[in-house]
């Protein structure tokens, strides 16, 4: 027995900025927190049935691509509110020079809770992720659930 | 023989609580740090940590504190002598 932390999470990726300003997209694409990141917006996406593209739509329309290749976009479906849909997508980039992460879109016609929820998803879904990635760097099995909007991982050394 | 345990719980308000079982003595703390350091090779920053230490890991803590205040002694007494 120990003890226990309790934090708050932040995401600001540092290696990436130079990346952004030097490397190629495919540097990038394999950089290890865009994979995660493509992970987490996948597993999101899967959950609302979206879709990943590059880009991002503007109020006119236009597509605008985002840095990291992502962008989350729900449709509007039969039988859910069109406010729980994302027609434009929501791009995730990453500041050039901080490498904090940040959410651009626009979000008109958006449930302002819906808006808010995928993001904290993305964020939540990322965070647990990049856990369950450290976890296994030091050796241990890792089992993962989902109960009321909380991911529980747990790590042990089971292994004779 | 517990095995070791590490459980995360990550919230969608960003929170994380990580909860350590069944480490000798004070590794827990050492793992705790491993994991803050692998951590930011995703770009994961904990802010505001706070640590409950478990009883088992102040009588760790404090077996610590009394050898680091033996050895001390006996250094000044040897320096003196």
């Amino acid at each position: 027995m120990s003890h226990i932390e309790e934090g708050k999470t932040n995401l600001v990726f540092r290696e990436l900025p130079s990346l952004l300003r030097n490397g190629t997209q495919e540097a990038l694409a394999e950089h290890p927190c865009i994979k995660l990141l493509q992970q987490a917006v996948l597993l999101v996406a899967r959950k609302y049935d979206g879709q990943i593209l590059p880009y991002y739509y503007n109020y006119w329309d236009r597509q605008l691509p985002t840095n990291t290749g992502l962008a989350l976009h729900i449709p509007v479906q039969e039988g859910k509110s069109a406010g729980e849909a994302l027609p434009r997508g929501i791009g995730l980039v990453v500041d050039a020079e901080t490498g904090a992460l940040a959410f651009r879109g626009d979000s008109w016609g958006v449930d302002p809770a819906f808006y808010e929820q995928l993001q904290r998803a993305i964020v939540q879904t990322y965070t647990a992720l990049a856990h369950m990635a450290v976890l296994r760097q030091m050796n241990y099995e890792v089992r993962t659930e989902q109960v009321e909007g909380k991911i529980t991982i747990t790590g042990g050394t089971y292994a004779a | 023989m517990l095995h070791k345990t590490i459980q995360i719980v990550v919230k969608d308000d960003g929170t994380v609580t990580t909860d350590f079982s069944h480490f000798t003595g004070t590794d827990c703390l050492a793992a705790g740090k491993q994991i803050h350091v692998l951590l930011a090779q995703f770009g994961v920053q904990v802010d505001e940590a706070t640590i409950t230490p478990k009883p088992e890991l102040l009588a760790a803590q404090g077996v610590q504190q009394v050898a680091a205040a033996d050895l001390a002694l006996s250094q000044s007494i040897q320096e003196e002598g």
